[in-house]
């Protein structure tokens, strides 16, 4: 019996909604170094960890698919995929971001900011290298036969 | 305030460039090192260049993209080169000795056991054609038939 794309956990992912939705993340995140606002890390963790919950409201994602897509400025990249990875990448991302602007608000800036900036590096990693740290935990969950972490994601050579 | 934490966050990201392209390159070398001789070359032929491919069971994009990209590449070099196929989960001490950390994970090997490229994430056709081209000569200039012998797909593990 052929497998099924439900029953292999593959659909078609666009690569360049999970490119924009890093490039969303890290410019955020920098900008609200410079500008030492941590609502603005609050607000992208928010972002972030809704986006997981439910897909569809990704603030990022619906950006690229609302105009960035339309209006021609970014081209779909369409590759067959299991999006469970990068939605449990995102999951860790949105987790490290909150409990960056937690401490922060706490007045924890050291510790605060390199949550930061560790988000950044790992979805700068993801953009430019085309490496996600999400998903290669993901793996590594697999290989360990935790239940649960059976996919692996792409990335791009 | 605002002026050096711009200069910090212009800073931060070219000093993570330079360490990741630092550990890159010393991490291919130690491999250039050790492969030659490892034992899951033991099979290979003398003289041919070969990709050695890690995946897993569950990998969606190696069944849809890497393992076809393969496929399309065996064709077109017949027994120029061989592809050794390693299951990561089945054998993680394989995995961990060729510094394996996600799949598909790529090794294009020259005809001298050396790792010369190593891709993670799905290496298209046209990446792996490319690479192989550069530790080898194309099919065409080898004057080799791809549409005569069986492809030389192997695997320590037994043959697709």
């Amino acid at each position: 019996m052929a497998a099924t794309p439900e029953a292999t956990g593959t659909v078609r992912v666009d690569h360049s909604a999970l490119r924009t939705n890093q490039a969303f993340i890290i410019g955020l995140l920098v900008l609200a170094f410079v500008l030492n606002r941590w609502p603005l890390v609050a607000s992208v963790a928010l972002v972030m960890l809704i986006g997981t919950a439910i897909p569809s409201a990704g603030l990022f994602k619906a950006v690229y698919f609302a105009f960035l897509r339309p209006a021609g400025l970014v081209r779909p990249d369409l590759r067959a995929d299991d999006p469970a990875p990068h939605r449990f990448a995102q999951a860790v991302g949105g987790a490290v971001t909150l409990a960056s602007a937690l401490t922060l608000a706490v007045g924890w800036q050291v510790t605060g900011w390199a949550l930061s900036w560790l988000v950044v590096a790992l979805a700068g990693l993801n953009l430019f290298a085309g490496i996600c740290v999400g998903c290669l935990l993901y793996y590594q969950l697999g290989r360990l036969r935790v239940p649960g972490f059976t996919g692996t994601a792409t990335g791009r050579s | 305030m605002v002026f050096e934490r711009l200069v910090i966050a212009l800073a931060l990201p070219g000093l993570a460039a330079l360490v990741w392209v630092t550990r890159t390159r010393l991490a291919t070398r130690r491999l250039a090192v050790q492969a030659p001789t490892d034992p899951l070359l033991a099979q290979l032929p003398a003289g041919l260049p070969a990709i050695v491919y890690f995946s897993t069971p569950h990998c969606a994009p190696c069944r849809t993209q890497q393992r076809p990209a393969l496929d399309q590449l065996l064709e077109e070099w017949g027994q120029a080169v061989r592809v050794i196929q390693v299951d990561a989960i089945a054998e993680p001490a394989v995995a961990d000795r060729w510094g394996v950390f996600s799949a598909p994970t790529t090794i294009v090997l020259d005809r001298d056991r050396i790792p010369r490229h190593v891709n993670r994430g799905v290496a298209l056709v046209e990446t792996l054609r490319h690479q192989l081209a550069s530790v080898h000569q194309a099919p065409a200039q080898m004057g080799i038939d791809p549409d005569g012998e069986a492809p030389g797909l192997g695997s320590r593990r037994g043959t697709r």
